[in-house]
């Protein structure tokens, strides 16, 4: 076994995939760095995970582009529907805001437009997620906007080996896959095998989640770094004699909807913790899904645990009190386990 | 350059083609058999002919605009099913994109688009795959003047630029974005865009193939030899609505009849070849066989069936394969 951060276990499979397959190229916004500086010395990515990529690689496939999330994102699109695997870096997922048009209406649509003629397969990768003082519009957690999107993936891997595996995945999907890459989690560690980038069979497949904890009393799904937080009150109240069933689905969309409907038959209890949208979010979606298809299993009303309706506040206090905490996540569970 | 008559004669044809099958699909409108708004190319056809006869539809992409039927047929997408897709019947793309989106890059034409400007980062991509796959491709897109406006073709110039991509951007300068004039909405010459960014513009009008194919000669010679991207600015006169039935009130009588009479690039080949010794009976005689053609081609087309319901989702996504 080896320690191995997020950061880290990215950027590895980076170069595994891209050194197995020279149809891959990856660019975006300082993903190299000290682009037309003299003497300027390479950075890596704004997050490290291109680090090394462009030594390796060579300026052909690993690239500088400007500020144009519009364009770039456009020629990644173009780019896949002519042979190759782009990666492409979306420094935060809040700016989807310009280059929408290119995600949803280009790249999300081209094999159904075409009637199948032209697959899409690229990936997007894009930071999300709030906690380090970035304010509104470097911090959001956009999933929902894209889920919503038919010919969208969308990834959110919470440790180290779902980042490898999923990232695996994502870039040998036919389609284009939004890959949100949580900016408080780029440093999370834990021990993953020594194989876990080589090894195919760590894949995690398309639309796959994953069972954390297996509890009886309640369920909770979480994605993203929620899943961190649920997953320490998880341990908490295994000591008073609550387990819990905590879910990470790994993947916004496609949605494992069965393994969520597998453990609310067991539990017959949900909380679902999501750092998105408070309306028409992932809680939301997930909620409405469970109901829909296991109402007879609930013992009672679910609870979604999101920020609130609000912008993503900048001051340290306010951002804190935006974010789930797990005081929250705990007080509903106090609350959902008094039904039976 | 010098034309041959052999190569006039081809020029004409292929843009009475287009010309008659946007006719034809006017006509199927009409009779209420096309889903959608039709956004006819006609008083295009020379840009769309002498460009792409400059192309290797093997090697090079167009992506093109909502007003993209004519440079679909000059690179060689077949007529019968892309006139089924237009009908909304299982045709080149199953029905699903229909007339903006037609998309056949096995004839080198990898799409239209809804979006006014939305094909132009695409075709930098298409750019960009040929030179890392050093294919001696080169990608070529045809957009409107009214897209010019737009942010991404904006970011475009400049990207395809720093990254020397083999794009050929071609404006189809007809003076209006649906119903806005540019002399309203565009500051400047359009040039003046390419110029920004160091690029290579040449300035044609659009409406004399011949023209059209000297520059274009000369363009494409240069974006495939490795000497960045370029730009075309042909300028030409739409000569039906910005979607077919379009009253065009907005439009004044005087500057229509003007260019119908005066910008129509058959009328004004025709003309040139006149000159040249051609007769009147020689251009019936095209006349009739393109439409015959296309007669048979819109026939042929409607036996297509429509794409069973069944098939709705089949397109959505493609997966992992295993």
């Amino acid at each position: 076994m080896t320690q191995i951060t997020i950061q880290a276990a990215l950027n590895k499979t980076l170069h595994r995939m891209m050194h197995d397959d020279n149809t891959i190229i990856f660019f975006g916004e300082d993903v190299v760095g000290g682009s037309g500086i003299v003497d300027g010395k390479p950075l890596g990515g704004m997050f490290g995970v291109s680090a090394g990529l462009r030594d390796a690689f060579g300026p052909e496939r690993v690239f500088d582009t400007p500020i144009s999330e519009a364009s770039f994102i456009g020629m990644a699109t173009g780019a896949a529907m002519t042979g190759m695997r782009p990666i492409v870096e979306l420094m935060f997922c809040d700016f989807i805001g310009v280059c929408f048009d290119q995600i949803i209406n280009q790249a999300a649509k081209v094999r159904f437009l075409s009637g199948g003629n032209i697959a899409v397969p690229m990936v997007i990768r894009a930071t999300m997620g709030a906690g380090d003082g970035s304010a509104a519009v470097h911090s959001q957690s956009l999933a929902h906007l894209l889920t919503s999107i038919a010919g969208l993936h969308v990834a959110m891997p919470a440790t180290p080996s779902d980042a490898a595996s999923l990232l695996q995945t994502a870039i040998a999907c036919n389609d284009p896959v939004i890959f949100l890459e949580h900016k408080g989690l780029y440093d999370f560690q834990e021990d993953v095998p020594d194989n876990l980038i080589l090894a195919p069979q760590n894949s995690a497949p398309l639309g796959k989640g994953r069972i954390v904890m297996a509890g009886s009393d309640v369920t909770i799904v979480a994605f993203s770094a929620m899943l961190h937080k649920a997953e320490a009150v998880a341990h908490k109240v295994a000591k008073v004699g609550i387990t819990i069933d905590l879910i990470d689905p790994r993947w916004a969309a496609p949605l494992d909807l069965e393994l969520i409907l597998t453990s609310v038959e067991r539990t017959g209890r949900l909380i679902v913790v999501d750092e998105g949208a408070a309306h028409a979010g992932l809680a939301a979606e997930v909620i409405s899904q469970v109901c829909r298809h296991g109402f007879h299993h609930l013992k009672c009303a679910p609870v979604a645990i999101t920020p609130p309706h609000t912008p993503v506040p900048y001051g340290k206090n306010l951002e804190q009190a935006w974010l789930p905490s797990e005081d929250d996540i705990e007080a509903q569970l106090h609350i959902i386990i008094q039904h039976v | 350059m010098i034309f041959n008559q052999e190569l006039t004669k081809s020029y004409f044809e292929h843009m009475l083609t287009i010309r008659y099958v946007e006719e034809a699909l006017a006509d199927e409108w009409d009779k209420g058999l096309v889903p959608g708004m039709l956004h006819l190319a006609c008083g295009h056809e020379a840009v769309a002919v002498g460009v792409a006869c400059q192309l290797n539809n093997h090697l090079d992409q167009i992506t093109a605009s909502h007003r993209g039927h004519g440079a679909a047929i000059a690179i060689g997408v077949p007529l019968v099913p892309m006139i089924s897709e237009v009908l909304g019947l299982n045709g080149l793309n199953g029905g699903f994109g229909g007339t903006q989106h037609i998309a056949s890059p096995k004839h080198g034409f990898l799409t239209a688009n809804g979006i006014v400007g939305g094909q132009v980062p695409l075709a930098a991509g298409a750019a960009l795959s040929a030179k890392i796959q050093k294919t001696g491709g080169i990608a070529v897109t045809f957009l409107g003047d009214g897209a010019i406006n737009q942010g991404c073709v904006l970011e475009t110039l400049n990207l395809a630029k720093i990254l020397s991509l083999p794009l050929l951007f071609v404006i189809e300068d007809n003076g209006m974005g649906a119903t806005i004039g540019s002399a309203y909405s565009t500051a400047g010459e359009i040039e003046n865009r390419a110029r920004a960014v160091n690029m290579q513009s040449y300035s044609v009008d659009g409406a004399d193939i011949l023209a059209v194919v000297d520059t274009a000669t000369q363009a494409v010679a240069s974006v495939r030899s490795g000497g960045g991207p370029a730009m075309i600015v042909a300028r030409v006169k739409r000569l039906d609505g910005h979607y077919y039935s379009d009253p065009q009130n907005y439009r004044s009588p005087q500057e229509f009849k003007q260019a119908r009479e005066h910008h129509d690039p058959i009328e004004r080949l025709s003309s040139v070849m006149m000159t040249m010794g051609w007769s009147l009976t020689e251009r019936n005689h095209i006349e009739h066989r393109v439409k015959a053609r296309i007669t048979q081609a819109v026939e042929q087309a409607h036996l297509c069936p429509q794409t069973d319901e069944q098939y709705l989702a089949f397109n959505v996504y493609g997966g992992v394969a295993s």
